[in-house]
């Protein structure tokens, strides 16, 4: 699997970039600490269908209209290399806690309770990534969509 | 996400004016000083413009957006709504975080 992600991307390093993986489970039935329990990480927020949530110290307290277990990569991995991130998410995915068998558990649990898993791709400055063929092939196996926001910057 | 009890007030709101006129000027001023203006409402990435309002560089507004619209159920090319106190709303209105609380 490291073979496939280290050709992930291909990029510069001539100017500051930011580049971060995060990974969304949402779904009503969601219970978050199940997520938490298969994936092994405590996540960077996650809440309940019908639970007050509040984002933060500026932002009301709103009402959940699904339930929502996220995590940024942002916070957990300090490297600017993106094939790290994505090392990391892919990891999570498909062996947590380096047990596959979590892993087959974490994917059972999104079909019985009618999950659906986002994987989103950051990349602020640099070259486009390139995800190449391998990885993607990779990604496709996996139960989660997956989008890049890129953007050249100034 | 629908909010408890928050939506910010918009400069043109029709109750913040209704309300002003029957208040003392002192009153008046302080009431104008909360209300927050949109400062982006277009479905592309936020200009420079918008980061120096917030007092923030453009890789972090962008980076802080991300974080916003991937935890509720955003994609990057969905709209949204932003507030020059940094409040973030969905095309619906609806509350989905602030880009201060994500810096």
């Amino acid at each position: 699997m490291n073979t496939a992600i280290m050709l992930a991307i291909s990029s510069t390093k001539s100017e500051p970039t930011v580049r971060f993986a995060t990974f969304r489970v949402e779904g009503d039935r969601l219970q978050p600490d199940e997520i938490t329990a298969l994936l092994q990480i405590t996540p960077t927020t996650a809440y309940q269908k019908g639970e007050k949530v509040k984002f933060g110290p500026r932002s009301p307290e709103v009402i959940a209209n699904t339930g929502v277990w996220f995590l940024s990569t942002d916070k957990i991995i300090p490297s600017t290399d993106l094939n790290d991130h994505l090392r990391y998410v892919l990891k999570l995915a498909l062996s947590p806690g380096g047990d596959p068998m979590l892993s087959l558990s974490f994917h059972d649990l999104l079909k019985k309770k009618n999950l659906k898993a986002h994987l989103t791709i950051f990349v602020h400055g640099g070259k486009k990534p390139v995800l190449p063929p391998s990885l993607e092939a990779m990604l496709k196996t996996l139960p989660m969509d997956v989008q890049i926001d890129f953007d050249a910057g100034e | 996400m629908r909010p408890a009890d928050y939506r910010p007030k918009m400069a043109g709101d029709c109750r913040s004016v209704v309300v002003a006129i029957f208040q003392s000027p002192r009153d008046r001023y302080s009431n104008l000083s909360t209300v927050a203006r949109i400062i982006w409402d277009r479905k592309r990435n936020p200009t420079k413009h918008v980061s120096d309002q917030l007092g923030i560089e453009r890789r972090d507004l962008r980076q802080a957006i991300h974080k916003i619209k991937a935890r509720s159920n955003l994609g990057a090319a969905d709209r949204v709504i932003i507030y020059d106190d940094g409040s973030v709303t969905d095309e619906h209105g609806d509350h989905v975080g602030n880009i201060l609380d994500e810096v």
